[in-house]
């Protein structure tokens, strides 16, 4: 009987030690959101030039920080070079800003350019797809005036420059892997009991 | 309750679950050794394994062919310098890593197509996409063709050996990392030119079990 009953509370025991490893990683994933879904089209496996310790040095660096919601998306430009079969295409989101957390905005919208990773082949259907589906709700923008020939557009900072509420709490929709996989371990720190983008927009005001 | 058979049983049936609780285990610790394609639409994948060339007139038969496209010269030999030193694994593996200034470049005769322009300031210093057929789900997705890009726009605060470590270490299927021993971590911290001991692990068990 004794036994039994060993063997069952280790049953028991195996059995909540995988419901904990289970909810783990149902958190990681999360449930996704339109915000998560528009914004990973974007995710680029690439170099990135500007790297920050902490969102506080983030802030610092860019030229504009704001908080608002993406209006519309569309096809910014082509660049097409000498090299007949390869073509790299931007796209141009329009966010209506609603709070301005650092730097100065010129007109009630901010015009700001993403990389699209996309074969030129598949281009057009993915800024169709784009098009037709943004995602409600405000996002924070950690934003670089691209300047010279370029002037009048931004982008963000980098892959950590664009924040949006998802499943999570508050996520980063263009980062492929965790804080941990990518230098940005202050990150989780900082974001610590902040549960959605007014939060985050809040700490940042308060010289966060 | 004392039938010695149905202890037994039940004593096979906690291990069983045991087994399969440390098999969980390990595959969440896995999770991060592999391809991390993004599944997006469209065909767009990132850092996927890519598909050999099949055929060639070594006795390698199975080729990891880069073809450079109308690089300047600074950027053609600093990608020959990484194909030749940090992903020289040629005489390790039964595949043929090979290099070349091409005038063309397509899915039937490359691997990779690598270009070198003024892209504008997008923040990046180079970047990998799959154009070809991208098959498979993460963390196994496979690339028929991928594109390298270096972005001439402005000079990166890494090199350009370091630049083109990490973008040809995608098109093998390397993920960024926070690791400082290899050129895949994702700001250059590090500054790196190689790939580390453990990427070269990871190559090797994509691409030639028996060495893995």
């Amino acid at each position: 009987m004794f036994n039994i009953v060993k063997i069952v509370s280790g049953l028991i025991s195996c059995a909540a030690v995988f419901g904990l490893l289970s909810s783990i990683r149902g958190s990681q994933l999360g449930t996704q959101t339109t915000n998560e879904v528009f914004w990973k089209s974007f995710r680029v496996d690439g170099m990135e030039v500007e790297h920050f310790e902490s969102l506080s040095d983030m802030k610092k660096s860019a030229d504009l920080v704001i908080e608002g919601a993406l209006i519309d998306f569309r096809l910014s430009r082509e660049i097409r070079t000498a090299i007949g079969e390869d073509s790299v295409a931007y796209g141009l989101a329009t966010v209506r800003v609603s709070r301005v957390l650092k730097g100065q905005v010129k007109a009630e919208t901010v015009p700001v350019e993403f990389l699209m990773p996309d074969s030129p082949e598949a281009l057009s259907s993915r800024v169709a797809d784009l098009e037709s589906t943004l995602p409600a709700g405000a996002i924070v923008l950690f934003l670089r005036d691209k300047g010279g020939r370029e002037s009048g557009l931004y982008r963000t900072v980098n892959s950590w420059g664009l924040w949006a509420s998802g499943g999570r709490g508050v996520i980063a929709p263009l980062v492929e892997g965790s804080p941990e996989a990518d230098n940005s371990r202050s990150y989780v720190a900082e974001l610590a009991g902040i549960s959605d983008v007014a939060g985050l927009s809040q700490s940042i005001a308060n010289g966060k | 309750v004392n039938n010695p058979g149905r202890r037994r049983r039940l004593q096979l049936f906690a291990h069983i679950f045991v087994g399969a609780m440390i098999g969980a285990i390990g595959h969440v610790a896995a999770m991060n050794f592999g391809s991390i394609g993004t599944p997006g639409g469209s065909g767009t994948t990132n850092g996927v394994f890519l598909v050999p060339i099949e055929g060639g007139s070594s006795a390698y038969t199975r080729q990891y062919r880069v073809k450079m496209r109308g690089l300047p010269t600074a950027w053609a030999n600093d990608v020959a310098w990484v194909m030749n030193t940090s992903y020289n694994l040629t005489y390790v593996y039964p595949l043929l890593v090979s290099w070349e200034v091409s005038s063309t470049c397509n899915d039937s005769d490359s691997s990779v197509c690598v270009y070198a322009e003024n892209y504008g300031n997008n923040g990046l210093s180079g970047w990998n996409a799959c154009v070809g057929v991208a098959v498979g789900s993460h963390p196994n997705m496979t690339c028929t063709l991928n594109r390298v890009r270096f972005n001439t726009f402005a000079p990166p605060p890494f090199s350009r050996r370091q630049t083109a470590c990490h973008e040809l270490g995608h098109a093998w299927g390397l993920q960024h990392t926070a690791a400082t021993d290899t050129c895949m971590n994702t700001f250059g911290i590090g500054g790196t030119e190689v790939p580390s001991n453990h990427d070269i692990s990871h190559i090797t068990c994509a691409y030639w079990p028996p060495g893995c």
